[in-house]
């Protein structure tokens, strides 16, 4: 049999609403191409959130050695800055590379932030992790803007004074700040104690906003690959050693800007303030509404009727036959499954529900349980199997396949890869395909009852490991191919007559290459034997 | 199906090439707030107006009076006397004969009772500029001059010249940056 030739169209099975698809397939393009230079599994694009993590115990790190030697004074302050600067064994290098990860913050978050969004990954069960994602942003951003006042040159000077007359608004007509600014000795030592006792507040609050931030996510991915940590490391340190940061001249309250270099990771506001001329109030309000509009996307961007219409409902239990073995507990991505104490007669402890709130409608836990205790509508397992069953038959196909082949409607571009009648690989009538919201939802006893079809090999197409869409469809795969408590109910699982693709979207020509290459091994008489 | 963890030598590239964005935008573009032939005049002032209506004799005797047998801390009369609010205030600055200010401030608080607060940045060129800044109370029949300051000091470049009220001397002061 030849491999497809010309596939034909047919609808997607899963739309990304209209404002995200362009951008989507950059994200895609970029990282495919990021995936063939680092592997997938070391990808910084599928770690941003880790490698923010990295950066900010780094912060935690450096700054912890730059207050040792900080004066909380008005002329201490940039004295004792300079001090570990130029003599302090390698605080040069430290405050370098305290400064550079600040800023590489920035970019990993504004990263984090245009992956998240373009992968359709800010809304539903996961609005929760977008709306504190962005409350941190000012938050790290005060911070950022009170180092910068802490060293007290002359940037420091600009970043007091333009702060200061943007908070002179909320004084209402009483006192402005910026009267606090008016002498060099008008500034207060006081002032240096409060800001010097914020920046090293905002981190602690950082850190629990991040906790909350990953609240809602089981198994959170905090530390990235030991090769990704040492290269961005190395990197920061070198950078410190070729263009240490240093101060300017210090802080002198009867001089003004004129020209200065500015970190426009932090420090872009006043810049941009001044050439737009934008007054207090406008910036605030400008602020205030650019935040609730980016706040406001997972409830503005909504799903196509027919993607909504096909979303498989939130799983439901089926309390008489849960035993309480917190399988689907351990198996969901998202907190999504409680525990709670037994509600019935049944000589179990434990209970669990389903908090739909929280449920992405994976279908983990319906996979993980071995008692059938999880109903999740057409993805409930008798129902998959009854489906696998049609598909296999191919009502309105010429034949029966004998080959599965099971997609991720995440991984690849699905309408280039089917036939007519949804059923079979285009031009593949051996071929059967079944689209699946994550091939994570797979467990062995769907594998088993595909096998029972007389289906001679399977093959499931699922997402590179670190871009599941829920996160954990690969840990899913490896376990509920392998998972324990389904052991004593299926004796043996035909290993060989199953394969794993983890695809890249643009790769459909060689995948359907290998998924006939595959297909023509599993009908070979000798795999058969 | 996992592949070994190793970073290729473009990957670690690829890593450093964001880093020496960092190294850069860090630093550079400089940014100009401010031309090199600029100086510039802040007029800042802490000054508490007038009361709209004054305390008479009379009110103050009546309002001691009838305190008297108050607990201590609560006679005093003074505070009591005339109304709460306070007129606001007119600041003018003009320079070179034109007027490159001139705003009415009312005094801080709920009931006007507070002081009146200034703090303005005026963009001038640098050299040496005629400078008039007037500041005066608003009575009901209109503006009536009441603290001037007249000079022409030397604004020097990228340097402040700082204009405020002198609460001891109780007059409008300039001071010119050091040398």
């Amino acid at each position: 049999m030849k491999p497809n030739a010309q596939p034909k169209k047919l609808k997607k099975k899963r739309r990304l609403p209209f404002p995200l698809v362009t951008g989507n397939k950059v994200l895609r393009w970029v990282q495919e191409g990021l995936n063939r230079i680092f592997s997938p599994s070391l990808n910084p694009m599928y770690l941003l959130g880790s490698i923010t993590f990295f950066l900010f115990f780094i912060l935690l790190g450096t700054g912890l050695y730059l207050y040792i030697f900080y004066e909380m004074t008005t002329t201490g302050s940039y004295e004792s800055v300079q001090y570990v600067t130029d003599q302090k064994y390698y605080g040069g290098i430290i405050r370098s590379f305290h400064r550079y990860a600040a800023d590489g913050m920035v970019i990993t978050i504004l990263l984090h932030i245009i992956q998240v969004f373009f992968s359709d990954r800010f809304r539903k069960n996961r609005w929760f992790a977008w709306i504190t994602g962005l409350i941190m942003l000012p938050v790290l951003w005060s911070e950022g803007i009170s180092g910068y006042f802490l060293v007290w040159d002359r940037k420091g000077q600009m970043v007091a004074e333009r702060l200061a007359g943007l908070f002179d608004i909320f004084t209402f007509s009483a006192n402005p700040i910026s009267r606090n600014f008016l002498f060099n000795d008008d500034v207060s030592s006081t002032l240096f104690f409060v800001i010097c006792f914020l920046h090293i507040a905002v981190p602690g609050i950082m850190g629990l906003m991040a906790w909350v931030h990953c609240m809602r996510v089981t198994r959170p991915i905090i530390n990235p690959p030991t090769p990704v940590s040492w290269s961005i490391f190395g990197s920061l340190i070198i950078l410190s050693l070729a263009l240490p940061a240093l101060s300017l001249a210090p802080a002198d309250l009867s001089k003004i800007d004129t020209t200065l270099p500015i970190d426009w990771f932090y420090l872009f506001v006043f810049p941009l303030i001044h050439s737009t001329g934008l007054s207090s109030p406008e910036v605030w309000l400008s602020s205030i509404l650019l935040l609730g509009f980016v706040g406001s996307m997972p409830w503005i961007i909504r799903d196509h009727k027919e993607t909504k219409r096909a979303e498989p409902p939130v799983p439901t239990i089926e309390l008489a036959n849960c035993t309480g073995c917190l399988y689907c507990y351990d198996a969901c991505p998202f907190e999504a499954v409680g525990i709670k104490d037994r509600s019935d007669d049944l000589p179990f402890e434990k209970e669990v529900e389903i908090i739909s709130a929280r449920c992405a409608r994976c279908g983990f836990c319906v996979a993980a349980c071995a008692y059938d205790a999880i109903l999740m509508g057409k993805y409930s397992r008798i129902s998959l199997d009854a489906k696998i069953k049609e598909v296999i038959v191919g009502e309105g196909e010429p034949g029966k396949a004998e080959v599965m082949v099971f997609v991720c409607e995440n991984s690849i571009d699905v309408e280039s890869v089917l036939s007519e009648c949804g059923h079979r690989l285009s031009d593949r009538n051996d071929i059967a395909v079944m689209i699946i919201p994550c091939a994570g939802m797979l467990s062995r006893a769907t594998i088993e009852a595909v096998y029972a079809q007389g289906i001679k090999g399977v093959a499931v197409i699922a997402c590179h490991s670190l871009d599941c869409h829920f996160r954990e469809g690969r840990r899913r795969i490896k376990e509920g191919f392998n998972l324990q408590q389904t052991d004593f109910l299926i004796e043996s699982m035909d290993t060989k007559k199953l394969r794993v693709f983890h695809v890249s979207p643009f790769a459909i020509s060689s995948l359907m290459r290998d998924i006939a290459i595959f297909a023509e091994e599993m009908e070979s008489p000798e795999t058969e034997s | 199906m996992a592949k070994a963890k190793k970073l290729t030598l473009t990957g670690v590239i690829v890593i450093a090439l964001p880093v020496l964005l960092i190294g850069y935008f860090s630093q550079k573009p400089e940014y100009g707030f401010n031309s090199p032939n600029e100086a510039e005049l802040v007029v800042s002032f802490r000054y508490t107006s007038r009361k709209t209506h004054p305390c008479t004799d009379e009110e103050l005797k009546r309002l001691t009076e009838e305190r008297k047998d108050r607990p201590k801390h609560m006679r005093s009369a003074k505070q009591a006397c005339g109304s709460r609010e306070r007129v606001p205030v007119n600041i003018l600055v003009e320079m070179d004969g034109k007027t490159t200010f001139d705003k009415l401030i009312h005094p801080a608080g709920f009931t006007n009772d507070g002081a009146c607060y200034l703090f303005k940045r005026l963009i001038v060129t640098s050299g040496e500029h005629e400078l008039k800044v007037t500041l005066s109370e608003i009575a009901d029949t209109g503006k009536s001059a009441k603290y001037l300051y007249e000079g022409q000091p030397l604004f020097p470049t990228a340097r402040r010249v700082v204009v405020d009220f002198n609460l001891e001397a109780m007059k409008l002061r300039l001071t010119e940056p050091p040398q």
